[in-house]
C-alpha cells in the first residue's frame, strides 16, 4: 500500500519511502553480486538461488528518454525513460514531467508514485521524477 | 552432419487481409514453395510450422489439414519472431542428420489483429503496465535515443535506412508496402516514439512463407539450382543489465562464434537479411553483425552502402519495416529472399554476382538465430 492507502500495482515489486518516494523490491545475488529487478526465483546473471532481498531507489540516473506518441495505457501522449541504479541495475518506467519539459539523458531522477488505471481499477505504479540536477 | 540444400521457396504477400486467414497464408506459402521445387506435400517427410501463440495452437497441424491429411507429422513452434527460422533450423537438422531426405519449414502469422491486447490476465497486465511495457516501439525508441546521445547518431541516419527499405519494398511484389518515401517525408512522417516515425517501424499484418529442404542427391534428382545451407545455429539470451542494448550485444557475441564456424566472415558476405523491427535496430546488428566496426553503423548507413549498388546490401525485399513482419513467417520470408538472391531469380533488386548470404533473426529478444546459404 502507498501512504494514501491505494494498492501497489504489483505490491511484490515496490513499497513506499520516506519523503513520498517509492522503492523497487528486488534481488541481491549472493553469488555474483548482481542486483534485479522484478524479484527473481534465481540469479538471471549466474543461475544461483542463494539470493538475498535488496532495494533499489529512489534515487537513479536517466539513462534514457521517449516520447510514446501511441499513448498505450494512458490514452495519451507520455514519457517513458529507462534509468540506471547506482547498484548498476537497469530499469523502464513512466517518467513524471510534461513532454514539453523532458528531462535531459544522464539527469538526476527519484521514483515517486504515479497513478494508473487497469480494467478499472485505480493503482499506483512508480515514475521517474527529475530532481533538477544531473 | 552431411550437406543439406534449399530446393523451394514460397511466400505470400504480406498485408492485412480482410477475407483471407493465416491458414490461407500457409496453403499459398507451402503450394508455392512445393511448385518451387517440383515436388508434392506427400512428399514432405517431416514439417515444422513456425506461429506465434496467438494465431491460435497447433497452426501447421490446421494448415496441414487444407493441404492433405497424409501421414505428414507437423511439429508447431513458436519463438515469437524467429518461429520460421526455428522452423528452417529443425528442417535442416532432419535431413542433415539422414532422420528423413526432405522437409519443409514454414510459418504463418497475422499480427495486430490476432494478438489484439491479449497480454494475459489482470497480473500479466499489471506487471506490463507497472514498467511501461506497453508500446514495443518505445524499447527500440529508448536504444536509439541512446545511441543518439552516445555515438552523436543523427536522425537522419535512421531515417536513411528506412528510405533504402522502402525503395528495396518498392521493388519486391509480396512487399506489405510499396510506397517509395524520402528522407525528409520519413523524417515528418506520425511519430510513434520519439524519434521513431511510422515509417521506420514495422507494420502489422498477415502472411506465410515456406522453405523445402533436401539432401544432396534429392536436390541433385530435382535439378535444383545448387544453394547449399552453409551454416545454421541457435543462440540463448545472455545477461546483460542494460535491456535496450542486449540483443545487440548477445548478437555480437554469437556472430563471432558462428562466423568461425561457417569458415566465412563478414567481409565475405553479398546480401544480408536482419531483424529490422525498426530503422535503428537494422543500425545495431550491422556493427553486431560485424558489416563494419562499432560506432561505424551511421556512416554505413548514410553512405549508402546496405542499399542498391552498395558494398553489402542489407534486407533486399525491404525488410520487416517494408515487406512486413507477421512474426511467424518472417524468417521464412527472409531466407527466400536470400535463395532468390543466390539464384539471381530477385528481379530489379538483384544483387550483381551474389554467391553468400547471411540470414538473422531476433526472437523477443530471448533467442537468435543465424544462417548462412552460399551458391555452389
Amino acid at each position: 500500500m502507498t501512504e494514501h492507502d491505494t494498492p501497489f500495482i504489483v505490491e511484490e515489486w515496490m513499497g513506499a519511502s520516506p519523503g513520498g518516494h517509492v522503492i523497487l523490491k528486488g534481488r541481491r545475488c549472493r553469488h555474483c553480486d548482481v542486483v534485479l529487478w522484478p524479484p527473481v526465483a534465481r540469479c538471471e546473471a549466474c543461475g544461483s538461488a542463494d539470493l538475498a532481498p535488496a532495494e533499489l531507489g529512489p534515487d537513479a540516473e536517466l539513462h534514457s528518454i521517449t516520447t510514446d506518441w501511441t499513448g498505450t495505457f494512458l490514452g495519451y501522449p507520455h514519457l517513458v525513460g529507462q534509468v540506471r541504479f547506482p547498484e548498476g541495475t537497469f530499469v523502464q518506467g513512466f517518467v513524471a514531467a510534461p513532454i514539453d519539459g523532458a528531462p535531459a539523458i544522464g539527469a538526476a531522477v527519484r521514483l515517486v508514485p504515479f497513478p494508473v488505471k487497469v480494467q478499472g481499477t485505480e493503482l499506483v505504479t512508480y515514475a521517474f521524477e527529475p530532481t533538477g540536477e544531473q | 552432419m552431411r550437406d543439406v540444400m534449399v530446393v523451394g521457396v514460397g511466400t505470400t504477400r504480406f498485408a492485412q487481409y480482410e477475407d483471407r486467414s493465416w491458414i490461407d497464408h500457409g496453403v499459398e506459402a507451402v503450394s508455392a514453395a512445393l511448385t518451387d521445387a517440383g515436388l508434392a506435400w506427400t512428399d514432405m517427410e517431416r514439417a515444422y510450422c513456425g506461429a506465434m501463440g496467438a494465431v491460435g495452437p497447433y497452426a501447421g497441424n490446421r494448415v496441414g489439414h487444407e493441404l492433405g491429411l497424409t501421414g505428414v507429422p507437423i511439429q508447431n513452434i513458436d519463438n515469437a519472431s524467429a518461429s520460421g527460422n526455428s522452423a528452417f533450423h529443425s528442417a535442416c537438422l532432419a535431413v542433415g542428420t539422414e532422420q528423413c531426405d526432405v522437409a519443409i519449414g514454414f510459418g504463418v502469422g497475422q499480427l495486430g489483429r490476432s494478438m489484439g491486447n491479449n497480454m494475459g490476465d489482470e497480473g500479466q497486465v499489471r506487471r506490463f503496465v507497472a514498467r511501461a511495457y506497453g508500446n514495443a516501439m518505445a524499447i527500440f525508441a529508448l536504444a536509439a535515443k541512446r545511441r543518439m546521445h552516445e555515438f552523436g547518431t543523427p536522425v537522419e541516419a535512421f531515417a536513411k535506412i528506412a528510405e533504402k527499405s522502402k525503395h528495396y519494398g518498392s521493388l519486391n511484389p509480396h512487399s506489405q508496402i510499396r510506397k517509395r518515401y524520402t528522407v525528409e517525408e520519413i523524417l515528418e512522417a506520425r511519430p510513434i516514439a520519439d524519434p521513431l516515425t511510422l515509417p521506420m517501424c514495422c507494420p502489422v499484418g498477415d502472411g506465410g512463407a515456406a522453405v523445402i529442404v533436401a539432401s544432396r542427391h534429392v536436390a541433385a534428382r530435382l535439378g535444383a539450382a545448387p544453394v547449399r545451407v552453409r551454416h545454421t545455429a541457435m543462440y540463448g539470451e545472455t545477461f546483460q543489465q542494460e535491456r535496450a542494448w542486449g540483443h545487440a550485444l548477445m548478437l555480437a557475441e554469437g556472430a563471432r562464434d558462428f562466423y568461425e564456424t561457417a569458415g566465412i566472415g563478414p567481409e565475405e558476405l553479398d546480401a544480408v537479411q536482419l531483424h529490422d523491427a525498426t530503422a535503428n535496430e537494422e543500425l545495431e546488428y550491422y556493427e553486431a553483425l560485424g558489416l563494419c566496426g562499432v560506432g561505424e553503423g551511421d556512416r554505413l548507413a548514410l553512405d549508402g552502402e546496405t542499399g542498391p549498388g552498395g558494398r553489402i546490401p542489407v534486407n533486399t525485399d525491404g525488410g520487416l519495416i517494408s515487406r512486413g513482419h507477421p512474426l511467424g513467417p518472417t524468417g521464412c520470408a527472409q531466407i527466400a529472399e536470400i535463395t532468390r538472391q543466390l539464384r539471381g531469380q530477385a528481379g530489379p533488386r538483384q544483387v550483381e554476382g551474389a554467391r553468400t548470404g547471411l540470414i538473422q533473426q531476433t526472437g523477443a529478444g530471448e533467442v537468435f538465430f543465424l544462417h548462412m546459404l552460399t551458391r555452389e
